[in-house]
């Protein structure tokens, strides 16, 4: 209980507060605009972490992730173009309510099962985190190796269309988790000679690159463009909410659970979520035709579900330091950086700062209420900025970024290389999340490949003779079978026919 | 710019055999069989694999151009403007450090607010606005050491 009372002192400051409104809004604009998304927020907000307390620093990131997530809704529904990929599963049915005059009950009911499923996954992180870092302890390099393997696996086949492209992005993100010293025999490696690169790529720079040069490369050659009309009035959001809280409470609980439950595996982030949940949702409707005709269900089920997941995706980054999607791979970088090094150790150590994180949770959900009614009101006026104005300025933002990352025009160079590879990467259908995942847990699969490999003097068995370590690996198998499976049954269904 | 099936598992072939190639030769910890080597190793016969099967299924899907451009790219006024960003990332590289960054800034902001076609008065305004802005919020207030080169000391 005295945990519980050193979080509260940690976040009820002035400092934190401010802080985490000021990234909530960040994170609402950013995710409100076509195009740029949760991860592109919290990537550009990175270096403005560098310079706060480790409560503010990762209470900034939480509550800017949550609101981008949600905000994502708000051009879908009224525009239909989906402001961030995990708003795209149900963009169809809110721009439908839209037209038929109805947005008040397609946004309404994001605001509301948002925020409810972002409080489910913070309950499961509160409780399940904890005990599973207790069990964690007990792991070893076996363990922590197949965890990882694990995680880069679910990056690569899940939302993905081709596995040998996705694949190829994740053998890229290893590649360059491989420069510089940090390897076993300490040697410099694919540094060319080059003394900044002994350090390794910083990680901050390439996110600022592959995910927001591109997109300011992707604008300068469509020529930019502004955005339909947007409706000029949204109803009362609130209006039907008791209707929809009674009718699909169970497609909310659902939602909720699928989203968790996705977001826990390591590697699958929130567009999984809320497409798998958009999809159980209809499967199981009693008017599985309504859907994308402008049907409130599927929504409730899956925009619960991408705020569920992207809370319960800091199970596995916090217990195991292997990152639940492409958002929570930034913020480890920024526990590093903030000496909250993710493993069950923190739990031990640290569990003030940790709680103080969970109550952000709950803040950050909660807030997003009222802002996002806020956002609904004023989003007009944002839809009315062009791409055209608002790229140039990121690109000023990303470029101060970068060079903040470590004060050297280094960061820059890094970021550019990066832009023109993320843009060509989308261009050829490689997908960018196994290749961020890749640069995150590449360390950590080495570190405990190497180990493993000493200890037992190169004898494979022993990284399955403990208990776990097998049952993580036959877990692995069984993801593997299904994935040959999946593709094997197309082609014997064509040949038989 | 998009890639055939064969050019994107060829250009990924050679990455691999540069890769494999130049891990062979690094070092193991002394003493023992692994070391440097041993992933990189890993990493690159899972690229040379990958790309294997992506020629194989480029091949066998048949034969279409090995680079394809998409529609905006034929227009040369959209290419020029991303060679243009580039230069200017790559100008604030080269010269943000005798220049400063405020003056850079606004070089790199206003062309590309110019080759997104806003117009120049308001280009201008946001150009100076943004670059003070920034240099305010993260040498002022995060106090990031970005380079004044020819700007004399700002008052704040």
């Amino acid at each position: 209980m005295d945990v519980i009372f050193q979080a509260f002192g940690l976040v009820a400051t002035w400092d934190v507060v401010l802080t985490v409104l000021a990234a909530s809004i960040f994170g609402l604009f950013v995710g409100a605009v076509p195009g740029l998304t949760a991860t592109m927020a919290t990537a550009m907000l990175v270096p403005l972490t560098f310079f706060m307390e480790p409560v503010a620093a990762v209470g900034a990131m939480v509550a800017c992730s949550a609101m981008a997530i949600f905000a994502g809704d708000i051009p879908g529904a009224l525009l239909r173009i989906p402001g961030t990929p995990a708003s795209a599963a149900y963009v169809e049915d809110t721009y439908r309510l839209t037209q038929r005059g109805k947005a008040e009950l397609g946004l309404g009911a994001c605001v509301l099962f948002s925020a409810i499923g972002g409080l489910f996954g913070t309950l499961v992180l509160i409780f399940a985190a904890p005990s599973l870092a207790e069990f964690a302890m007990k792991f070893s390099s076996q363990e922590y190796f197949w965890m990882a393997l694990l995680g880069l696996t679910c990056a690569v086949f899940m939302g993905t269309s081709s596995p040998a492209r996705g694949l190829l992005s994740l053998f890229i993100g290893l590649t360059i988790a491989s420069v510089g010293l940090n390897n076993p025999a300490g040697v410099p490696r694919l540094t060319f000679g080059s003394t900044e690169m002994l350090a390794g790529i910083d990680f901050i720079p390439v996110m600022i690159g592959i995910f927001a040069i591109s997109e300011v490369i992707r604008t300068v050659l469509s020529g930019g463009g502004g955005w339909d009309q947007a409706p000029k009035t949204v109803g009362n959001i609130f209006k039907d909410w008791g209707y929809m809280l009674k009718t699909f409470w169970r497609q909310s609980f659902r939602g909720n659970i699928t989203g968790t439950a996705i977001g826990i595996l390591p590697g699958a982030g929130a567009d999984v979520a809320a497409y798998v949940s958009y999809a159980v949702s209809r499967r199981f409707s009693k008017t599985p035709e309504k859907y994308g005709e402008g049907h409130v269900e599927g929504v409730i089920e899956a925009s619960a579900a991408n705020n569920a997941s992207l809370s319960s995706a800091w199970v596995p980054a916090l217990v195991f330091g292997i990152p639940g999607d492409t958002i929570t791979a930034i913020v480890i970088g920024v526990l590093y950086v903030k000496g909250m090094n993710p493993g069950p150790t923190l739990f031990l150590f640290n569990p003030q700062t940790i709680y103080a994180v969970f109550l952000i949770f709950i803040l950050a959900n909660v807030i997003m209420i009222p802002l996002g009614w806020g956002l609904i009101k004023f989003s007009k006026n944002i839809l009315r900025i062009s791409k055209q104005v608002l790229m140039p300025l990121i690109l000023i933002f990303c470029i101060v970024g970068a060079f903040a990352s470590n004060n050297a025009v280094y960061g820059v160079t890094i970021m550019l290389i990066f832009g023109v590879a993320g843009y060509l990467m989308e261009e050829n259908g490689i997908p960018i999340a196994p290749c961020v995942l890749g640069i995150v847990i590449g360390p950590i699969l080495e570190k405990n490949l190497i180990s493993t490999l000493i200890k037992s003097q190169g004898d494979l068995i022993a990284f399955v003779n403990r208990p776990v370590a097998f049952a993580i690996f036959a877990l692995f198998c069984a993801i593997w079978i299904s994935i040959v499976y999946s593709w094997v049954r197309p082609k014997r269904a064509a040949e038989l026919n | 710019m998009r890639f055939s099936d064969q050019m994107l598992g060829a250009i990924f072939l050679l990455a691999g055999l540069a890769l494999g190639w130049y891990s062979y030769h690094l070092p193991a910890i002394p003493g023992q069989q692994y070391g440097a080597a041993t992933f990189p190793l890993l990493i690159a016969l899972g690229m040379v694999v990958c790309s294997a099967k992506l020629i194989f299924t480029g091949i066998r899907s048949g034969t279409g151009p090995l680079i394809e451009f998409p529609d905006e790219m034929r227009n040369p006024r959209a290419l020029a403007g991303v060679a243009a960003t580039i230069l200017l990332i790559l100008f604030y590289i080269f010269f943000s450090r005798s220049l400063g960054f405020i003056p850079t800034a606004i070089v790199v902001s206003l062309s590309m607010f110019l080759i997104l076609k806003v117009h120049p008065g308001k280009a201008a305004m946001l150009a100076v606005v943004a670059a003070f802005a920034c240099d305010f919020i993260f040498r002022t207030m995060l106090m990031v050491p970005l380079p004044s080169g020819i700007m004399p000391r700002l008052p704040w």
